[in-house]
């Protein structure tokens, strides 16, 4: 059983904006509620108001903008994510992501802006949106603004988000011509379970096509909050390719993150993991790259 | 607080004024006596409680029942059409892929909403669509296999919605 709370639907992003600004720091917005009202039965949280947000048109789908831009709104359910996966290679890889979260009810009901803002270290979009370099557009009193998802997260749980503030939408930029992706997670069970390592990993090859002219990786549940392993990049940059090489970024990574240790696995295991599906991740995706390019 | 909702259920319309931080399985377990949904972990876990929201599988415990105002709802009351079984029904009687039944309900509906977006699902895909379905009896085996059966079966394609409307 949940506390009592008000309930308000609004039927713009306005309107919903103005009602948050007036419930002020009880009220929070509801979105698939599969963070949310899990909490609030179990009591972690309590709040005098919820603000539905699932029915704001500003919120809903998945676009291509014409400067090649992917934008995804907030409120948009993984499950629809997932069916999308044809309208680019970007949407692609964001659905490779979101087909690992939960079960099918679940990504019905769950939707992309929830998992971000909920801020699970562990959230499954978070690492391949970082790769991707996506931005958070939000909307505030009177404002929007887009803050790069890499700045977003400040902690378990905790985002820039300011009070009266909502996501309204995830944009991810076109990635580089000839780039591939892959997202890896690690859990207990092969579904419904949280994962106790996710690794993303981007590669744009290079004209010489020995090695990546871009790399990008991104680490989920090993840090206080989603993160980019910039050194483990930087080693592989410009390099001829190779699976030791990529090994040795693996390693890089695994001492750039900060695990803990918690029910699901130890810091010690989560950082060998760290090492092992770095390489893993970085392979799947250069292979994918090659193949790309030879079609 | 409470608001008055139109909940859309099997094709009928009821009124009805609801808490709102009442969740959909118990408005339609305990005021519409639908209790063929079932509820379990009431967390999102077992799957127990799932129904089709506007055709698609949902955990019925995660919704607050405002939230499915307007919407159509499919719950395992809904499935049999004057009196005659599912096709999905017949196979799980047929492939005795039920014991104690608690899981049963929620597995016919996330499988009902599978087979209408993927009217061949092989096994894997079987297994992956019902992952959100938990058992403790039949170890799945029989599950998977009234699923496969009914599979491919014409009365499966397209939403349950729109075979009421037919
Ligand atoms: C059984 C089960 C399995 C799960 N498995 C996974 C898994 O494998 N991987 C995974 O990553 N997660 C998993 N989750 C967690 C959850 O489903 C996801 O994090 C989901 O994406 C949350 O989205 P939601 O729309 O349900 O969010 P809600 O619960 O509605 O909201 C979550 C939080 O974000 C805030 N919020 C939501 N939308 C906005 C917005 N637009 N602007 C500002 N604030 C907003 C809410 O106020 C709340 O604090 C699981 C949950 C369950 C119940
Ligand atoms: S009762 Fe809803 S998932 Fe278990
Ligand atoms: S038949 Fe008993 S839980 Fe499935």
């Amino acid at each position: 059983m949940m506390g009592h709370f008000d309930y308000l639907a609004p039927k713009t992003l306005a309107e919903a904006l103005g009602a948050l600004q007036d419930r002020g720091s009880g009220a929070a917005v509801l979105a698939g509620g599969t963070d949310l009202l899990v909490q609030l039965k179990q009591r972690k949280r309590d709040l005098s108001c919820l603000i539905s947000v699932g029915s704001l048109p500003e919120l809903k789908g998945i676009r291509k903008t014409p400067d090649g831009m992917l934008s995804v709104g907030a409120a948009t359910p993984l499950g629809e994510i997932v069916s999308a996966a044809g309208l680019s290679r970007e949407a692609a890889c964001l659905a490779e992501a979101a087909r690992k979260v939960g079960s099918s009810q679940v990504r019905n009901l769950a939707t992309l802006g929830g998992n971000l803002c909920n801020a699970a270290p562990s959230a499954d979009t978070a690492p391949v949106l970082l790769v991707m370099e996506a931005g958070a557009r939000i909307a505030g009193p009177g404002k929007e603004r887009v803050v790069p998802l890499e700045h977003f997260f400040t902690g378990p749980g905790a985002t820039v988000l300011q009070p009266g503030e909502i996501l309204v939408a995830v944009e991810i930029p076109q990635a580089p011509a000839g780039f591939a992706a892959s997202y890896i997670k690690h859990s207990v069970r092969r579904a419904m379970d949280i994962a106790f390592v996710g690794v993303a990993a981007l590669m744009v090859p290079g004209a010489d096509g020995a090695g990546a002219a871009r790399v990008r990786i991104g680490l989920g549940a090993v840090s206080p909050t989603p993160m980019r392993a910039r050194k483990a990049e930087a080693a592989l940059e410009g390099q001829p390719f190779s699976v030791e090489l990529a090994a040795r970024a693996g390693e890089i990574a695994a001492t750039e993150c900060s695990p803990i240790t918690d029910l699901r696995a130890s810091a010690e295991y989560r950082r060998e993991m760290v090492a092992v599906l770095t390489r893993r991740a970085l392979v799947a995706a250069w292979e994918s790259a090659q193949g790309g390019a030879a079609r | 607080m409470k608001k008055p909702i139109t909940l859309n259920v099997n094709g009928e319309s009821h009124r009805l004024e609801v808490p709102v931080h009442r969740t959909l399985v118990d408005v339609l377990r305990d005021d519409l006596g639908l209790t063929g949904t079932k509820k379990g972990c009431d967390m999102g876990e077992c799957g127990a409680c799932t129904v089709l929201l506007d055709g698609k599988a949902v955990n019925s415990c995660l919704v607050l029942a405002v939230q499915a105002d307007g919407r159509q709802v499919t719950t395992i009351e809904g499935l049999a059409v004057n009196g005659k079984l599912d096709r999905l029904q017949e196979t799980f009687i047929e492939h005795g892929a039920i014991q104690c039944g608690f899981c049963t309900p929620g597995m016919i509906l996330s499988a009902k909403a599978l087979l209408a977006e993927n009217a061949k699902p092989t096994e894997t895909e079987v297994r992956e669509g019902l992952a959100g379905n938990l058992c403790r009896c039949t170890g799945y085996v029989k599950i998977v296999e009234a699923v496969l059966a009914a599979s491919g079966s014409p009365d499966q394609a397209g939403s349950p919605e729109q075979k009421e409307k037919d």
